[in-house]
This record gives structure tokens, C-alpha cells and sequence, in this order.
């Protein structure tokens, strides 16, 4: 007899299907690579186009030929400018790295240096560099160090901020166990609050560092008589646009180096920061 | 004393005790700041923890209980510590200095710039020798809190669970004679947590080590320790001292246990009548 309840039936597992990796052709690959130069491209063309057909005056919007041009007859004025200006921002920078980690130890250690420095600090962050630049012109004379000057003073207070903060912001049980292990409190800096504060130093330099290329080129422009910032107040006053164009866009590419080189430098000094599952 | 048959994994030499005592609290009381501001945190509370012994602190958030650790931590200023406080018989602070003290918070407070090895290793660096030199490498140290081949791994790639465990490995290094336990568990799901407690457990019994463990969770309490001691708030003081019997090596099972939820029961009773 089949009375029996019919038995059951274990269901079969089910298995999940792993959808097959796509790959695209090589044709789309290169043009989603290229992509973001195809644009620029396009808006410089389209920039000749319009100066073209509109016949725009030289002196009022120069066509990117005209740009080439007057970097090519100038290419080895230019180039000295382009060197002179890094090597000030350069030297900007530095100081400012070296200052600003200084006076942000002093800070994250020291209330009372928090107490009777920082306001003084704050006052000298407010004032525009612009305002003190002739001052330094008038103190030091038409050479290097008004322009280092003004590079390190945009440059240092972002990091001065940030590495104070990286300082600061130390889990306080981190400290309690460095505190049971009997660190001293110039362990507990070197081995904790300084490593802890080294993404914020690399992050400050996204903002330091094109800040300390506009420093060094606002001091070539009120004093000097070499670098980018030099050479556009020398330019702009002949009604050179062009050749004003071309040195814009090279101090541009001062900037976008310094940028660069501090976030690959990030990459590099603090990879814990970017470490993935 | 359950436990006490289980066999040492030694230390070189083994540090000279004021009796079988870890820590001795008698009348203390703590005070944060002066005057006006002042804040009585604890008065006089009474602790005692022997050797090899686990005790629990419960109360109500705010009750004092995470002060407690950090007194005997000897991480509070001297002057906000009043009565009797010792650690193997001398004061907090030199206890620390001897390297006697360590300490696990709700967090792992790992250095995320440190592999895991590194980071169990930096007591030891941060000592250099001057305490005393632990028997144990990092490596064996991992293999015991179950994280053998993790040596080279960054924080940031390790589960909760296991970044605790890195933490309890960092503070065996030294190989303390008095854990201090602030929340360990706290902060993890409690699936993990059931599995930490066995673990904890199965670690202790491969050492020396006397455990304070401050906790909101009444189950681990029980679960863990010799005696549960209830404090009241405000200010904060020992309501109740509750031994817990159950042999070792206990097993998860225990919570489901009539036994166990009549202390449970008992525990909770005495956290209500002193809110």
C-alpha cells in the first residue's frame, strides 16, 4: 500500500550564477582613458574658433596659436622665470614645513605657548600678505627673501593648523597605554602623537603647497626682477596678452606639480591611511 | 580557588607579593577638582583581588566604576585619590613603573600606522628594558589570543573582534600581574562577545594574570569572574559583593543555567534598589 506519507524531499541546494566578467574593447578602453583630454582639446579649439570668427583684438583675448607663439619666441626667458618662481615657492615651502611642524609642537605641548603665541599668530594669519609684501620690500630689498618671505607666510598656517590638530587629536587611551608601558612624554610624541599627525601634515600640503607657489609669485610681482610673478607685471604692462596668457598658465603648472608631488608623496609616506580590505 | 590547578606559562622570575593580594582598595574615595566645581566620583570603596582571580565592576553609567580602573591604573592625579590604594603592595604609580599594570579599553586603540605586530611589540620598545623583559614574543603573544599569521597585517584589515584581540595580546606583553579591563567588549556584536568570553577565559587560564573588568553587561560579569562586585551611583559606592562559584573552565552554556540566572536575577535586584 502507498498510504504512507509520500517522503521528503530534500530540495536541491540552489547555486548562485556568477555573471561573466565583461571586458570592454580596446577602442573604449583608450577613450575612457583619454577622455578628460579630449575635452580640454575640444575648448582649445573651440577657444581658436571663437577668436577667429569673431576677430577678437590680440590684446583683448589671444588665440591659442598667438599663446605659442609668444611662449616660443620668449621659451628661454620664460623657462629661467619658471625656474626662479619653484625655487622660491620651493624655499617658501620648506621654511614653512619646518616652522610650522615647530610651532605646532610647541602648541599641541604647551598651553601656555597656546596662551600667549597663538593670538599673536592668529593676527598675522589675517593680514594680508599683499598688505605686508612692500614692508618686506622696504626691510630686505629687491631679493630673494621678501619672496620667500611671502611664500612661507601663505604656506605655514595650514600647516601649523592641521599638524597641531594631528597633534592633538590622539585617542587618550592610546596615551594611557603608552602612559602603563612608562613611556616619557617625548615617547609618547615620537611614537604616537607625531605618526598620528603625519596624514594631517600631508593633507595641509594640498592647501600649503599651491598656496606657497601664489606667495612666491605675489612676491615677484610687487618686488623682484625675475620669476613668473616678474615677468607678468613686465608683460601686462606692454599690453603683451599673449605672453601674459602663457605665464598665467605656466604658474598654473608650478601649482599643479606642487600639488601633485605632495599627494603622491601622501600616498607613499602614510599608506596606512589608504590600506584596503 | 577554581583555576588555581591550571598550569602557568611562567615568567622568568616571579614578582615577590604582599600576600596573595593584586589589589587592595580600602575607604578610597576620588575626587575631581576643587571647591565649588568638586565632584565626589567614588566614596569609600572597598576591593580586593587576589591572585589569579577575576572581578567584575556593574553599575549604572556614571557610577564611578571606569574612575576605579583608572586609580588603579595610577593614571589619575595623585591628589583627586584618597584612602588606602595598593598593587602588589605598593602605591599605583609604582606599580606602573614595574611594568606590574596593563590596561584593555572598549576601543582596540591600536596605531593604525603599526602592523599588528608592531603594535603588540610597542610596550615592550617603549620600556626598553628598563621594566622587565617579557618571555614572549609577539608571535607566541598572537598565537595565544588566536591571531598566529596576522603579524603583518595593518589594523584597518582585521574585524573588531580581532582588533580586540590584538589589544588583549599588547597588553599581556609585559605580562602584567594586574589586567584592567575597561568595557572590553563593549563596543563588539554579540555573537563575537559570547565568542570573546571563552576566549578571554581560555587565555587567563594560560597565565598569571589577576583581571578588573568593568562592564555594563551583567552576563559577562557573571560569566567571567569570581566575584561580581554592584556598586551604587552618586556618589559611587559597593552595594554588594556577589561571589560566583561555577566551576572552570566554564562553557557558553553556563548563561542558559538555572543557576545563573538566579545571580543574574540577584544582581539585578541590587543595581535597582541602588539607582
Amino acid at each position: 500500500m502507498t498510504t504512507v506519507a509520500a517522503p521528503v524531499l530534500a530540495k536541491p541546494p540552489v547555486r548562485a550564477v556568477i555573471p561573466p566578467a565583461t571586458r570592454s574593447g580596446i577602442a573604449v578602453r583608450l577613450f575612457k582613458m583619454t577622455r578628460s583630454w579630449l575635452v580640454l582639446g575640444l575648448a582649445v579649439v573651440l577657444w581658436q574658433v571663437v577668436v577667429e570668427a569673431f576677430d577678437i583684438p590680440l590684446y583683448i583675448l589671444p588665440a591659442p596659436t598667438e599663446m605659442i607663439t609668444a611662449f616660443v619666441d620668449n621659451a628661454g626667458l620664460f623657462v629661467d622665470g619658471l625656474i626662479a618662481t619653484t625655487v622660491m615657492a620651493l624655499g617658501g615651502f620648506g621654511v614653512a614645513v619646518v616652522v610650522g611642524v615647530a610651532l605646532a609642537v610647541l602648541m599641541a605641548r604647551s598651553a601656555l605657548f597656546e596662551e600667549l603665541v597663538y593670538p599673536f599668530l592668529n593676527v598675522i594669519r589675517v593680514m594680508p600678505t599683499v598688505a605686508i609684501a612692500p614692508l618686506l620690500i622696504i626691510w630686505f630689498g629687491r631679493n630673494a627673501i621678501p619672496i620667500i618671505i611671502c611664500s612661507f607666510l601663505i604656506a605655514v598656517f595650514p600647516i601649523l593648523v592641521d599638524v597641531a590638530h594631528g597633534l592633538m587629536s590622539v585617542d587618550e587611551d592610546l596615551v594611557s597605554v603608552m602612559k602603563l608601558a612608562n613611556a616619557s612624554e617625548l615617547s609618547i610624541l615620537l611614537q604616537v602623537r607625531i605618526p598620528n599627525a603625519l596624514p594631517y601634515l600631508f593633507s595641509s600640503f594640498r592647501v600649503a603647497a599651491p598656496g606657497a607657489v601664489v606667495g612666491a609669485l605675489l612676491g615677484e610681482y610687487i618686488g623682484s626682477r625675475e620669476g613668473l610673478g616678474y615677468l607678468i607685471t613686465v608683460y601686462s604692462a606692454q599690453l603683451n596678452t599673449a605672453a601674459v596668457f602663457v605665464l598665467a598658465l605656466l604658474s598654473c603648472l608650478v601649482g599643479i606639480v606642487f600639488f601633485n608631488v605632495c599627494v603622491w608623496l601622501e600616498r607613499v609616506v602614510v599608506p596606512w591611511k589608504t590600506v584596503v580590505r | 580557588m577554581p583555576g588555581l590547578t591550571q598550569p602557568y606559562v611562567g615568567r622568568a622570575e616571579p614578582v615577590a607579593t604582599a600576600g596573595e593580594e593584586r589589589v587592595r582598595l580600602q575607604d578610597v574615595c576620588i575626587v575631581h577638582g576643587r571647591g565649588d566645581s568638586a565632584v565626589v566620583a567614588v566614596e569609600g570603596a572597598d576591593l580586593e583581588v587576589g591572585a589569579r582571580e577575576i572581578v567584575s565592576i556593574v553599575g549604572h553609567s556614571g557610577c564611578g566604576k571606569s574612575t576605579i580602573l583608572r586609580a588603579i591604573a595610577g593614571l589619575l592625579p595623585n591628589a583627586s585619590v584618597q584612602g588606602d590604594l595598593s598593587v602588589m603592595g605598593r602605591t599605583p604609580e609604582e606599580a606602573r613603573k614595574s611594568g606590574l599594570i596593563s590596561m584593555v579599553f572598549q576601543e582596540a586603540v591600536l596605531a593604525p600606522w603599526r602592523t599588528v605586530e608592531k603594535n603588540v611589540t610597542l610596550p615592550v620598545e617603549v620600556a626598553r628594558g628598563r621594566t622587565r623583559k617579557p618571555t614572549r614574543t609577539a608571535s607566541e603573544q598572537l598565537e595565544l589570543v588566536g591571531l598566529g599569521g596576522y603579524e603583518k597585517r595593518y589594523p584597518k584589515q582585521l574585524s573588531g573582534g580581532q582588533r580586540q584581540r590584538v589589544s588583549l595580546a599588547r597588553a599581556l606583553m609585559m605580562e602584567p600581574e594586574v589586567l584592567l579591563m575597561d568595557e572590553p567588549f563593549g563596543a563588539l556584536d554579540e555573537i563575537t562577545r559570547d565568542e570573546m568570553h571563552t576566549e578571554l577565559l581560555r587565555i587567563w587560564e594560560n597565565t598569571h594574570v589577576s583581571i578588573v573588568l568593568v562592564t555594563h553587561s551583567i552576563t559577562e560579569a557573571i560569566f567571567l569572574s569570581d566575584r561580581v562586585v554592584v556598586m551604587s551611583s552618586y556618589p559611587g559606592r559597593v552595594a554588594d559583593t556577589i561571589p560566583v562559584d561555577f566551576p572552570r573552565p566554564r562553557r557558553n552554556e553556563l548563561k542558559d543555567s538555572r543557576e545563573f540566572a538566579a545571580i543574574s536575577q540577584r544582581i539585578r535586584l541590587c543595581l535597582e534598589k541602588n539607582r
